[in-house]
């Protein structure tokens, strides 16, 4: 068995093709809670938080595709940092 | 299922925010104490491949969609700590870059989404000391996964029931059992995807099953499968 890193990273890029390739199949239906307010006529309001990326849209890409997919890059290498920074971080202050 | 501004009330998410905290501390100092060299990569890229997958929605019925959570998938690996580390951390960027889920919601979608999933663990570990072998494993997975969205619904469909914007169309009598009748459906997709993936792991990695469980109740289930 090789190394859980090397298979990590595989199983990572095989992750990332995959969403890839499912991403112009996913549904742009309303998930199940947008289903309850919609059907209860209850619209949603602004959100308060500014976010940069709102919907999973990079803002200065016309592409649909594309612009939902690097969106989803960024989202994805944020998510890994943030993960790996955190808990580097929490183990650091373990240690002093 | 993320929440958006304006659907809770303030007494309703302050209430999340409070209890979610009750859950999120501790599970950071059990982090801290446990994350170790070989777990803290994995988890990285777990938590990076839940996010991903997460953006995929799934058609179900009556023009609805669902997408995986994932928070099941998390503490079968890692255990239900790992699981509400992840969840806040994926939840925290999406409210904060993406706009999904509002930031004053963010409590009550952590508990939704994080919290409880996490609980499922212990339904996973329950059943697995019933249902024996590799079949028996997965089976347990599954049912784990589903009840996580499940669970999750009827919590959300309780924090919006109870608030203002939904009295006027029946309140939580109403929001409970829609929630539940669409999750019931997309917890099933839940089900299948962490099936699989721990299917394709304990297939291709059975020793990452057997990886220290982070949790308040110490050691995790057997690792082996049997």
């Amino acid at each position: 068995m090789d190394h859980l890193e090397s298979w990590a990273k595989r199983t990572l890029i095989a992750v990332l093709l995959l969403v890839a390739i499912l991403l112009p199949l996913a549904s742009a239906f309303p998930d199940g809670l947008e289903k309850v307010a919609e059907t209860l006529g209850i619209e949603e309001m602004k959100p308060l938080w500014p976010a940069p990326l709102p919907d999973y849209k990079l803002p200065f890409i016309d592409d649909p595709y594309l612009r939902t997919l690097l969106a989803g890059l960024t989202g994805f290498f944020l998510v890994l940092l943030a993960t790996w920074g955190l808990g580097r971080g929490l183990r650091r202050r373990r240690k002093s | 299922m993320h929440i958006p501004d304006g659907f809770l009330d303030p007494p309703v998410f302050f209430a999340a925010w409070v209890l979610a905290l009750g859950f999120i501390l501790p599970a950071f100092r059990g982090a801290q104490r446990s994350l170790g060299d070989r777990d803290l990569p994995l988890l990285s890229v777990l938590t990076a491949g839940v996010f991903a997958a997460q953006m995929l929605n799934f058609p179900i019925i009556a023009g609805t969609s669902g997408h995986l959570v994932g928070g099941t998938l998390i503490a079968v690996f890692l255990g239900p700590y790992a699981t509400i580390f992840s969840m806040t951390v994926i939840l925290v960027i999406q409210a904060l870059v993406f706009g999904d889920g509002g930031i004053t919601a963010l409590g009550a979608n952590i508990l939704n989404m994080g919290v409880i999933a996490a609980g499922t663990y212990y339904v996973y570990v329950g059943l697995r000391k019933v249902w024996r072998g590799q079949q028996g494993a997965v089976a347990a997975v599954f049912v784990a996964a589903w009840l996580s969205v499940f669970l999750g619904a009827l919590a959300c469909g309780f924090e919006i029931g109870i608030s203002s914007a939904f009295q006027p169309y029946g309140g939580a009598a109403i929001t409970i059992p829609t929630m539940a009748f669409w999750h019931a459906f997309i917890g099933v997709g839940e089900g299948l995807t962490t099936a699989a993936v721990f299917t394709y792991v304990s297939k291709t990695r059975p020793d990452m099953l057997a990886l220290p469980k982070i949790g308040p109740l110490g050691g995790g289930p057997p690792g082996k499968l049997g």
